[in-house]
């Protein structure tokens, strides 16, 4: 399938996990790709090879999301290199898991900088080219805790609350001039991120997914690949909960 | 192609909403296009000489969602005819549209009937069905009546609703026998049926300038997002409602 022939899209947190499975759909939809990362330059070197190798198109850009000069050099080397910029998925994120009596302001900052500063420099970054052609998708992967409650989190919980209000907010402000702002909040998938929490409490999540299992990166690609395409042209603003059942 | 070799059956599937559907998972290249219908033939054989058309085996079936006996007549012949069912798309939708203190008992229960009732018995009958196949997908339509005021919306808003939070007491019982149940939320779409809302011109107008898209909804609109959950890339998407509104939601 080549929906996606003739598009670019910016994926940050692209080197491993839902990222990479992200950029990965994208390509294989017809896409050139920049996949961004931060630290695991390998990791992201190895994906671009693998996209080439299959006859895709993918550059890797690096950068840190939560600061704004490594942010406009991510999105000014996506347009020298692919011209344009159509599609941008806010994915790049991290946990610094805790108990709120516990929880040092180091760690409440690093993840409100990165889950939730980090798609708006992002997005704000990737607007001038978007409204310059009056079209644009922006994916913000945001996360079923922003909506189910759960311990030693509250961080991350207030980040991905936030980037679903900024969704919708920016999906209202952006709508007339052609850009879509929608986000998709996984569950718990099987990825290094969630590796702490699935062992901690395999069986107690696992009793609360209908499906039985945790989720795959492909399985929220793929949500992220009919947020793109044109089937999903209407929506604007939703926040697809791609989850198995969990939060029902 | 996704629905390869599958049969689907679309209330209401003859025009409209209904109409858009077939014709988008036509597309897909499924085995059998089952269309229902209640009274117009006319569109009935437009739209299975349109699906025909696009290469796909279609036929369509005239019934009355909301009687139990005759539903169950339909699914009996899907079963017959074709052996098995994939895809159900509960789409069927009628009501009168008066103020709430104007609707009456028995208009209050033939919109709940045939919105919410005949949702909960097709997908009764349609998960034994695709139980016997291996697994399906059943795929509700909503409106944004469901959770905002609406003028002389309350029977079918009330149905709606029932609708979404049918779904998700589906998508869990359904969960461990390989059936997706999902539902697509629609705001205002221009449609025969709403043309006929009183002051329908008007109420166009004012969904056009308070839509962040800066348009009114199309059946196609809707079409697509029900492909989605047709297809293998929505597996992991369980009773969730979808929203496709152009943002209008967002601002009301």
């Amino acid at each position: 399938m080549n929906g996606l022939e003739g598009q670019t899209a910016l994926v940050t947190g692209a080197s491993r996990g839902i990222g990479r499975a992200i950029a990965g759909e994208l390509a294989a939809e017809g896409a050139a790709v920049v996949i961004g990362y931060h630290r695991s330059r390998e990791a992201a070197e190895e994906l671009a090879a693998e996209i080439e190798a299959a006859g895709g198109r993918a550059l890797c850009c690096q950068a840190d999301v939560g600061d704004e000069e490594a942010v406009r050099k991510l999105v000014s080397f996506t347009l020298r290199k692919l011209g344009k910029l159509d599609i941008l998925v806010c994915n790049a994120g991290v946990v610094r898991d805790q108990l709120a009596a516990a929880m040092s302001v180091a760690d409440w900052d690093e993840v409100i900088r990165t889950d939730l500063r980090g798609p708006f420099l992002c997005i704000r970054e990737a607007l001038r080219p978007m409204i310059a052609q009056r079209r644009g998708c922006v994916i913000n992967i945001s996360s079923i805790a922003a909506d189910l409650a759960g311990r030693g989190h509250c961080n991350y919980a207030a980040a991905k609350g936030g980037l679903n209000a900024m969704t919708r907010s920016l999906a209202v402000e952006l709508a007339p001039k052609g850009i879509r702002v929608n986000a998709v909040a996984p569950g718990v998938i099987v990825t290094d991120m969630s590796q702490r929490i699935r062992n901690l409490a395999e069986d107690r999540i696992l009793e609360q997914i209908p499906l039985g299992r945790f989720g795959e990166p492909r399985e929220v690609a793929r949500a992220v690949r009919f947020l793109a395409s044109p089937d999903a042209a209407y929506i604007t603003g939703e926040v697809l909960h791609v989850t198995g059942g969990l939060g029902l | 192609m996704p629905l390869d070799g599958q049969v689907i059956l679309i209330t209401g599937g003859t025009r409209g909403i209904g109409r858009a559907i077939a014709l988008r998972l036509a597309r897909e290249r499924p085995r059998q296009i089952v269309v229902a219908y209640c009274s117009d033939h006319a569109s009935a054989r437009r739209t299975v000489a349109d699906l025909r058309e696009l290469g796909v085996a279609a036929e369509s079936i005239p019934t009355e969602v909301s009687r139990e006996e005759l539903l169950g007549q339909l699914f009996d012949t899907v079963e017959e005819r074709w052996g098995r069912l994939d895809v159900f798309v509960s789409n069927a939708a009628r009501t009168a549209f008066v103020p709430t203190l104007d609707l009456s008992a028995r208009s209050w229960q033939r919109t709940l009937d045939i919105n919410a009732r005949a949702f909960l018995l097709g997908a009764q009958r349609a998960a034994r069905l695709m139980e016997a196949g291996g697994g399906g997908r059943i795929v509700g339509l909503s409106s944004l009546g469901s959770r905002y005021y609406v003028p002389n919306y309350a029977a079918l808003g009330v149905a709606k609703a029932a609708i979404e939070s049918l779904t998700r007491y589906l998508a869990v019982e359904l969960a461990p026998r390989g059936i997706n149940v999902n539902v697509v939320c629609g705001g205002f779409i221009d449609t025969d049926s709403t043309r006929m809302v009183p002051d329908h011109r008007q109420v166009l107008e004012q969904v056009v300038a308070r839509t962040p898209a800066g348009r009114v909804g199309r059946p196609e609109d809707l079409a697509g997002v029900v492909a989605f959950l047709c297809s293998p890339d929505s597996d992991w998407i369980r009773g969730q409602t979808l929203i496709a509104d152009g943002g209008f939601s967002l601002v009301s």
